[in-house]
């Protein structure tokens, strides 16, 4: 009876561990960055520059709103840029807007995410 | 058959047969002379145990089955009291319950091994009067009803029993624990779910496409607007959308799902849902 009921107790919770690990979602470097709770908003920065290579300024507003902005980049850079900003998957890609830069075939990009 | 032994004390006590409920008296002495018969339940006589009653209306409550009620009554210590739960008698209109030394019963249930339950006389025992037969001159149990179903002394198999019984629940909490709500995050940490988001541009591809079927001018402005499913193109100033390109834009649209909306500096491509 005692080892009965000490089996069903093993086998309760290790189904509950592997239901747990059956729901971790294996995010992304990126993704599991952007999750830490610890982040601050000039980390945020460090995050996307390592991310998609390229100088970046982020802007957080009303803790939910993330722009990123990256200026004068290359045309090939924006349109890496904008297919590299649809991996993130933790934040909701709103818009991505393209503006043509100082120079010819310069352009700024403009990422923006919402949080939550 | 079932053999009940009436403990009065070590030098005299009395063996029965148990038959459709009523004791047969078989023989009395020693104790030690009676134990080459098995017997598991015992008779304690009214010398081994306390009673006492207490009217129904002088009780203003329904006692619970694990109160005592005489606890000021009693001389023995609070830790070795062993009581039955009170029992409700009609017939007299009371409440009566039964104690014993706790140390006394292990005394003697060390000298009885194979007795399991002790049964206090008064309670258990019941004078069924025969016509022409004095019972009362006799003092023992012969012919009287003794109720086995009634409460009794289990002083061996409590605490085993106990124990077990708080082992089995305590590991069906503990199976049960990890699927309580909210009990896994203190048992594994927080596990909220990540939410996670489909983030493909799906206008990106109608601009792909929309670029690669019609010249269009240089553009100023791009904007992927993907939570209203829109595409803003903005041509430079001065750059007019003529005809032969709106209607090739509106072609383009038809054939792939998308609506147009055109202004000053350039064009709204909306997809369809």
């Amino acid at each position: 009876m005692r080892i009965l009921l000490l089996i069903i107790f093993v086998i309760s919770f290790s189904a509950k561990i592997i239901e747990l690990d059956a729901k971790d979602p294996n995010l992304s470097e990126i993704d599991a960055k952007l999750t830490e709770s610890s982040i601050s908003s000039d980390q945020l920065d460090v995050v996307f520059q390592e991310f998609f290579d390229l100088e970046a300024r982020s802007k957080v507003e009303n803790e939910t709103i993330i722009s990123v902005v990256f200026e004068n980049i290359q045309e090939e850079d924006a349109l890496r840029v904008l297919q590299r900003s649809q991996e993130v998957k933790v934040l909701k890609l709103h818009k991505a807007s393209i503006i043509s830069g100082e120079s010819e075939k310069s352009y700024n990009l403009e990422i923006i995410y919402v949080a939550g | 058959m079932t053999l009940v032994l009436r403990y009065i004390s070590d030098e005299t006590s009395e063996l029965y047969k148990l038959r459709r409920g009523k004791l047969n008296f078989l023989k009395t002495g020693p104790i030690d002379s009676l134990l080459s018969k098995k017997f598991r339940l015992v008779i304690l006589s009214k010398e081994n145990f306390v009673s006492s009653s207490i009217k129904i209306d002088d009780l203003n409550f329904t006692p619970d089955t694990d109160q005592f009620l005489f606890s000021e009554k009693s001389i023995m210590s609070s830790e070795d009291i062993l009581f039955n739960p009170p029992k409700r008698m009609e017939r007299n209109k009371t409440w009566e319950q039964v104690w014993v030394s706790a140390s006394k019963l292990k005394a003697i249930s060390v000298k009885l091994p194979s007795a399991q339950k002790f049964f206090p006389e008064n309670i258990a025992v019941q004078n069924i009067p025969v016509e022409g037969l004095d019972q009362s001159s006799s003092n023992t149990l012969d012919g009287f009803r003794f109720d086995t179903k009634t409460d009794f002394f289990d002083l061996k198999f409590r605490k085993k029993r106990k124990s077990q019984t708080f082992f089995i629940l305590g590991m069906i909490f503990l199976s049960a624990l990890p699927w309580l709500p909210f009990s896994s995050d203190f048992i594994f940490g927080p596990a909220d779910e990540i939410r996670l988001f489909d983030n493909n541009i799906r206008t990106l591809d109608i601009f792909a496409e929309l670029s690669g079927t019609l010249s269009l001018p240089d553009l100023k402005a791009l904007e992927f607007n993907q939570t209203n499913d829109l595409i803003r193109i903005t041509a430079h100033e001065g750059f007019i959308f003529d005809k032969e390109l709106k209607d090739q834009i509106e072609a383009f649209c038809e054939a792939s799902g998308c609506s147009v909306e055109f202004w000053d500096a350039g064009i709204i491509v909306r997809k369809e849902k």
